[in-house]
């Protein structure tokens, strides 16, 4: 019993050091895996399926310069939220999506005449063909479609966020790794 | 008659209690390093993949750690020191000579929340005086008919038989 009562008479500090333990902890290991936004490129996906952490890190063997990380992020929720368009360089959506957020995306230059056109602007790239079900990287995309999951067998586009800081000449960025690293992308089988 | 003289508290008692509490502290220092040494084998070897198992791991440690190294400081070694201080200052105490028999009573208080005191009465006659012996020293007066009692603080500090 007496132990008991010392044991409680120190609970205060056992708290406080559960809560300083868990402080630093997450601390240490946000800055350890994590970069700043100039050291990194992030990749939202809005499709049926990604592998995620293989697709990183086959991007990753060829890094742009200057980058630490490449996130890979599976979208699989109806809204975009506010944190997507701060934090992503990289949109892999539909061609529904990408018209719905069309004020997010920015202009770029054409690879072919199957990119995507929204009011006269060339916006986004072709990754998967509803027509042909076929796409780039196909190893880590996988694009079937089943009722009521939220896809649609529609075009999917690489798309790039007007306010990443990784596009080059488009919105004065210092580098364009965002777009050697959607080329990257779209080269891998 | 011979009288004999048993002190409860010896000279080098208060150095050999603080040695056990420097042990103890020792104790806790190496488990210290030993959590802060897996835990830093375990942001070195993050995968950032697995980024929420290996944070909770890390948590785990690092708390189930500093727990230890605080009851490790505050029970064995805490109490050690506390002891330590206790027998030092009995011994530097000057002593009060209370003639009597000694009896143990049932009561009990605790001194800084470590060292265990039990109520005596000394009788002599008419006169009872209340003190205080360390429960831990109990086993060298029990049974024994003492004659006096020597106290130091209220606490006592040796009896003769």
């Amino acid at each position: 019993m007496i132990l008991f009562k010392r044991i409680l008479s120190q609970l205060h500090r056992y708290v406080v050091w559960a809560l300083v333990s868990a402080l630093i902890c997450g601390f240490v290991f946000f800055r350890v895996t994590d970069a700043k936004k100039e050291k990194k490129i992030t990749i939202y996906a809005r499709v049926p399926s990604v592998s995620c952490e293989e697709l990183s890190l086959e991007l990753e063997k060829n890094k742009p310069e200057g980058i630490k990380l490449i996130n890979v992020h599976h979208f699989s929720y109806d809204l975009f939220g506010m944190d997507v368009f701060e934090s992503g360089d990289v949109f892999i959506i539909s061609k529904s999506d990408a018209e719905l957020y069309r004020a997010n995306l920015c202009e770029i230059a054409g690879r072919g005449e199957n990119d995507l056109i929204i009011d006269g602007k060339v916006c986004g790239w072709l990754f998967y063909d509803a027509e042909s079900r076929s796409c780039p990287a196909s190893s880590y995309f996988d694009f079937t479609f089943y009722e009521g999951d939220g896809y649609a067998n529609e075009d999917y586009y690489i798309c790039f966020n007007k306010d990443s800081v990784h596009i080059g000449d488009i919105n004065g960025s210092a580098d364009d790794a965002a777009i050697q690293t959607a080329e990257h992308l779209l080269s891998l089988k | 008659m011979d009288k004999q003289i048993i002190e409860l508290y010896e000279k080098d008692e208060p150095c050999l209690l603080e040695k056990r509490a420097r042990i103890w502290r020792a104790v806790a220092l190496g488990v210290a390093f030993l959590t802060l040494t897996v835990c830093v084998l375990l942001v070195i070897n993050i995968n950032r993949f697995h980024f929420n198992k290996e944070l909770a791991a890390a948590i785990a440690v690092c708390t189930v750690g500093g727990w230890t190294v605080i009851s490790l400081m505050h029970f064995p070694a805490g109490d050690s020191h506390n002891e330590a201080r206790h027998a030092k200052a009995i011994l530097e105490a000057e002593r009060e000579t209370v003639p009597g028999k000694l009896t143990v009573t049932d009561e009990r208080i605790y001194i800084k929340k470590a060292v265990t005191m039990r109520k005596v009465l000394v009788e002599n006659g008419e006169e009872k005086k209340s003190l205080w012996i360390n429960e831990r020293k109990l086993g060298a007066v029990k049974g024994l008919e003492t004659k006096t009692v020597y106290a130091a603080n209220g606490f006592v500090a040796a009896v003769e038989v």
